[in-house]
């Protein structure tokens, strides 16, 4: 009776260690998410937005907007946060976008706007870092990007990463 | 990293505890059946004896051996944890608490910002330029004042929802100039106003 006694309470206490620490906070990787994800931003330029297996393009010969999610986990607050927008432009155009940051109550509380590339070209490939300061993203906010992107297939949006 | 290590030691320590506790169970004799005892030889006590055995080898095959059943097996959720955190009203105090200290800053920031009036004549000129441009934006744009970095734009919100679509294509219109923008939700005379914090690159 001891014997089994002493089992079951091991048994017991390593189990309930083993879910304690499953549960418990973990430390996040970065999110990668492809632009294949992103979407036409208004209802009617839905044709307009073409995909390829590294990202999203506009076949129109106007620009179009695209908005694609910037998945994140929940981070403890005041960690503030980190995310970058990668694409490509040709025949010297640029593409603007610009990330929001929602709460879960779906107000937009922050946003940053940028513009790449900074020197335009021929061919480019750019890699755009934006970074919002501690305490101005709550730990559930949302975010997503809005990005301007050029037509007749001068720009791709490659993806989008949240730093974990 | 981190993370997947915590998770795999802890996954084997929590299989082998469970495992210890099953062997403990099965290996004392307490909870085998008593052959001894009821070896009498009668066949209704051995036919219930076999039957106890069968039960058992059952129990322990829903418990061990089993494949999970899609949407059946999850373990029940404990009501505490299931609950969702956002709603939590301590959480969202503080969160709300925080936020609103960092858009005080900005406006206190914003009031001690000396006027540059060469910066705040062009950039209110791209503001309301960029205001103009949206029919849903013109009419609702209150107050549109830009210091030496910082331009401060209240906008009624009317609660219709499409502020969600004209804020955003607002913001990149306005990007190259300033490229920074902060929102913050204000009451005033029963009327809702967003208030926009834009600015400039440093």
């Amino acid at each position: 009776m001891i014997m089994i006694s002493r089992f079951a309470m091991m048994g017991l206490v390593v189990s309930a260690s083993a879910l304690a620490s499953l549960s418990g906070a973990a430390d996040a990787d970065n999110i990668n998410t492809s632009g294949v994800l992103c979407q036409n931003f208004n209802a009617g330029e839905a044709l307009d937005i073409d995909y390829v297996v590294n990202g999203a393009r506009n076949i129109n010969a106007a620009p179009r907007s695209l908005i694609c999610s910037l998945p994140r986990a929940p981070l403890a607050p005041g960690l503030g946060a980190t995310f970058f927008v990668d694409g490509q432009n040709f025949n010297n155009t640029t593409t603007t976008c610009t990330v929001f940051v929602y709460t879960f109550g779906g107000t937009i509380t922050l946003s940053s706007t940028f513009t790449e590339p900074a020197v335009p070209g021929p061919n480019v490939v750019w890699d755009h870092n934006v970074t919002f300061p501690a305490d101005s993203v709550a730990t559930f906010d949302y975010a997503s990007v809005l990005c301007s992107i050029p037509g007749s297939v001068n720009g791709t949006l490659f993806g989008v990463t949240s730093v974990q | 990293m981190k993370r997947s290590h915590g998770l795999v030691i802890a996954a084997s320590l929590g299989l082998g505890g469970l495992y210890g506790l099953y062997h403990a169970v099965r290996a004392t004799p307490e909870h085998e059946p008593d052959v001894a005892k009821h070896a009498t030889g009668d066949p209704a006590e051995l036919a219930k004896l076999r039957q106890e055995v069968a039960h058992l080898r059952v129990e322990i095959w829903n418990q061990r051996d089993r494949p999970p059943l899609p949407g059946r097996d999850h373990a029940p959720q404990d009501p505490a944890t299931a609950k969702d955190r956002r709603v939590d009203p301590e959480a969202r105090a503080e969160s709300e608490r925080k936020y609103q200290a960092y858009v005080a800053g900005l406006e206190t920031a914003f009031r001690s910002e000396p006027t540059d009036p060469r910066w705040s004549a062009a950039t209110s000129s791209v503001v309301h330029k960029a205001l103009a441009e949206d029919a849903a934006l013109r009419s609702r744009a209150r107050e549109v004042e830009c210091r030496s970095r910082t331009c401060r734009v209240e906008i009624t919100d009317a609660g219709s929802g499409d502020l969600g679509k004209v804020i955003p294509m607002f913001t990149q219109r306005v990007g190259q100039a300033l490229p920074t923008a902060t929102t913050n939700r204000i009451e005033d005379r029963g009327e809702t106003r967003l208030v926009l914090y834009l600015t400039r690159p440093d």
